[in-house]
């Protein structure tokens, strides 16, 4: 990539119920929409929520989960992963009736100042690792969820990954911004306490990131926190 | 703080562009770029001796035997064996992230532990002393490869010193980051949230480091610094107090202590003098300490050239330069002038390069280093690694990459400007002179249908700027384009043309002339049956 910003997203495993963990009922299929809007549309999404803020806050730098409440909005909770720089485990409180979407392993590559990238280029880059998942254990309430490699999320039009972020002065020289990875989108889960793990890891060897690993876990409280107050509002 | 542009940019090209059509006669016969002596041959004998001095030390390769064999700032009272003890404490070999992750993929982690180790014992001999051992943990900082080594190899090593402390840093920079800079007022809570985490893990890790190599003096330093920035200040002042039971004269563990004891983190000026005088006992044996025994009067001086102005506050820092090398110092005297006339470019420069000497700096100061060796010594090639750094550490300085373009020029590799100079055109200020200067680059690069194409957007975007439409001709005739493209360039240029501009009369003359003779000649075509 030499020198261009790639971002390693991180996965969640997210944990339902013993009851519902596995079913199907609980994981959508990555062509499933939720209030309309795809799950590319959800990532583009998720990557704007999660650079709203400067590096060292980020979603994906939480080491407790204490933030995880922080500008979520709308019909779908975003959780996050790490950046491979740490084994994590979160605490999260969420509200009921509330979809939850997270990043299993992704990458994001935009353009930055002095390094100028095009669209076909960002898409390039973060197909590479993507190419070579070698590991993906997801379970949710100590249950596997199956079948991960099908929930991948790629051909996902180029975006202004900072476009919420404040402490962006000159937007354009931040975009383009392209997306590709492995997500899952779960149905609202039961009021209780889930607990969801996660392990992926790329193997991409000599390649920016090709050997990024994610781990980390998080013990959801669903029906703990208040409903998001906004609509997400997703603009490609 | 930044440095604004004092000279107009077309200066950064006067001596090698000359007049256009100069320029078009030597690319079409091939001619190099004219090369001319360095210009700090007519300078102040001291400059020049410090100078030449410079440039044969920029010469050598080793960093460390470079340091060394340069010039001690003139007139200089620095403490004995301080220049060369700086000299090895920024150049000797450290252990980096490289090393650290090569270690980790072979499993080889008992030699880099016994490296560490070995690093550490010199921090605690007479012969061979050092304190390398600190800027070996110095790489592990707030990135993403910091924090993914030191996670795998505290995984691996659970009871490596090194590793916790390495963690521990990676862990304290990240509270840093999340923190930020603003004041406390002005920071979200959320960011003093996470800094607070990121704080008590880091904490952690320098406890664990301490209670298994009570001889590590930068988990100490850590620890402390740390304890201050999460205003756990009991804790704070037992890990200072601890390191220094173990090392009084440590130049890391004052130097943090030096800092946290600024009136601005709650210290006082009088415990700043204190600790100096403290300090100065230890100088003979351990001159880097004289890096940390003036930190009083930096502070004083940046305080008032905040608050009261750059004149006042280079009154105070100035006599420091004599007093101690440290580079930061030497950088602000040198950033403060640009706002204090007159300015003395040549001691300016000077200090640029000894501040150089020791650490790479700031982008400030590697520009206007830079900049200084580009337009001052016209020095173009000495000039490219400092306008390289700047753009390194500033990708989107649109001014840094116009002048490295133009050091590439100017040191005869018009072809290798070319992509600095279209960087350079992402700033509004400086797109018109980085289109020119592209052009007429590529004509010298004998490369005439890439300086069509930027003098085209030269041309279309200011179709009053009467040299692009001189420049134009030149590229045409570099073409070989048939005489009315040409002439009708020179119409245009004529129509454009500064007349109140010296060179842009003459050409103007010049053109009106060479008009005067084709219209002529067509005439007497036209009057042929």
């Amino acid at each position: 990539m030499n020198g261009r910003t790639l971002c390693a997203a991180l996965a969640l495993a997210i944990a339902v119920s013993v009851a519902h963990a596995g079913d199907s009922t609980v994981v959508l299929g990555p062509h499933e929409k939720v209030a309309g809007r795809s799950q590319g549309d959800y990532a583009i999404a998720w990557w704007q929520w999660v650079m709203q803020l400067p590096d060292g806050v980020r979603a994906y730098q939480d080491l407790s989960g204490a933030q995880c409440g922080l500008n979520q909005s709308g019909p779908v909770w975003f959780l996050a992963g790490t950046e491979g720089t740490e084994h994590v485990q979160r605490e999260c409180a969420i509200p009921a009736d509330t979809h939850v979407f997270l990043p299993l392993i992704a990458m994001l590559a935009h353009a930055s100042p002095g390094q100028p990238l095009s669209c076909q280029q960002a898409q390039a880059a973060v197909r590479a690792n993507n190419d070579h998942l070698a590991q993906a254990q997801v379970l949710l309430d100590g249950k596997p969820i199956a079948d991960i490699d099908k929930h991948r999320v790629r051909d996902i039009p180029c975006f202004d990954a900072f476009k919420n972020a404040k402490y962006i002065e000159r937007h354009a020289l931040y975009t383009p911004a392209a997306t590709d990875g492995y997500w899952l989108m779960l149905a609202p889960l039961p009021a209780g306490v889930h607990q969801l793990s996660v392990r992926t890891r790329y193997a991409n060897p000599g390649k920016p990131q090709g050997d990024l690993e994610e781990v980390f876990e998080y013990r959801l409280r669903v029906g703990d926190a208040p409903p998001a107050q906004a609509a997400v509002v997703i603009t490609i | 703080m930044g440095v604004s542009g004092k000279w107009s940019a077309r200066v950064a090209l006067v001596w090698v562009s000359g007049c256009f059509l100069w320029l078009g006669t030597a690319t079409a016969n091939g001619t190099s770029v004219p090369t001319k002596p360095p210009a700090y041959a007519d300078a102040p004998d001291t400059v020049r001796a410090f100078l030449v001095a410079a440039k044969h030390a920029e010469a050598l390769h080793d960093p460390l035997a470079r340091c060394l064999a340069y010039p001690d700032y003139p007139g200089n009272a620095w403490p004995k064996g301080l220049a060369a003890a700086y000299c090895h404490y920024t150049h000797d070999p450290v252990i980096t992230l490289a090393t650290v992750r090569e270690a980790l993929d072979r499993h080889a982690l008992a030699g880099l532990e016994a490296r560490f180790k070995a690093d550490l014992e010199r921090h605690f001999v007479k012969d061979g002393f050092s304190e390398v051992i600190h800027r070996d943990l110095r790489a592990f900082d707030a990135s993403q490869e910091a924090g993914r080594l030191s996670q795998r190899w505290v995984e691996q090593s659970p009871h490596s010193a090194y590793a916790l402390a390495a963690r521990g840093w990676y862990f304290r920079r990240m509270a840093m980051k999340a923190r930020g800079g603003a004041w406390a007022q002005d920071t979200p809570a959320e960011n003093m949230q996470r800094m607070s985490e990121f704080a008590g893990r880091a904490i952690d890790m320098f406890q664990r480091a301490i209670a298994i190599e009570p001889r590590l003096m930068d988990a100490y330093v850590g620890l402390s610094d740390t304890a201050g920035l999460d205003s756990r200040s009991e804790l704070e002042e037992r890990a200072f107090e601890e390191g220094m039971a173990i090392d009084p004269a440590c130049k890391v563990l004052t130097g943090y202590r030096m800092s946290n004891l600024t009136p601005r983190w709650g210290g006082s000026y009088p415990q700043m003098i204190a600790l100096s005088a403290q300090l100065k006992a230890f100088l003979p044996q351990r001159p880097l300490l004289a890096l940390n025994t003036e930190w009083a009067q930096v502070d004083l001086a940046d305080m008032t050239s905040r608050e009261v102005s750059y004149e006042q506050g280079l009154k105070l820092l100035k006599p420091l330069v004599l007093r101690s090398a440290l580079a930061d110092v030497l950088a602000d005297v040198a950033l403060w002038a640009d706002h204090v006339q007159p300015v003395d470019r040549w001691e300016q420069l000077m200090l640029l390069l000894e501040a150089g000497r020791f650490q790479e700096g700031t982008q400030d100061a590697a520009l206007l280093r830079g900049r200084l060796l580009l337009l001052v010594a016209r020095e173009p090639a000495w000039a490219q690694p400092s306008l390289a750094a700047a753009v390194r550490m500033d990708p989107g300085d649109a001014y840094a990459h116009y002048l490295l373009a133009a050091s590439y020029w100017n040191a005869g590799e018009p072809a290798r400007s070319e992509s600095d100079y279209v960087l350079a055109m992402s700033g509004t200020s400086i797109r018109r002179d980085a289109l020119y200067e592209v052009t007429e680059a590529m004509l010298q690069a004998k490369r005439p249908s890439k300086a069509r194409r930027y003098v085209e957007r030269l041309n279309k975007e200011y179709p009053g700027d009467g040299p692009g439409w001189y420049l134009r001709a030149g590229v045409l005739i570099a073409q070989g384009s048939n005489g009315d493209q040409v002439t009708s360039a020179l119409r245009k240029f004529v129509a454009t043309a500064d007349r109140s501009n010296l060179t842009q009369a003459m050409q103007v003359q010049e053109a009106e002339r060479e008009l005067k003779q084709v219209d002529a000649y067509m005439k007497r075509m036209q009057a042929k049956p």
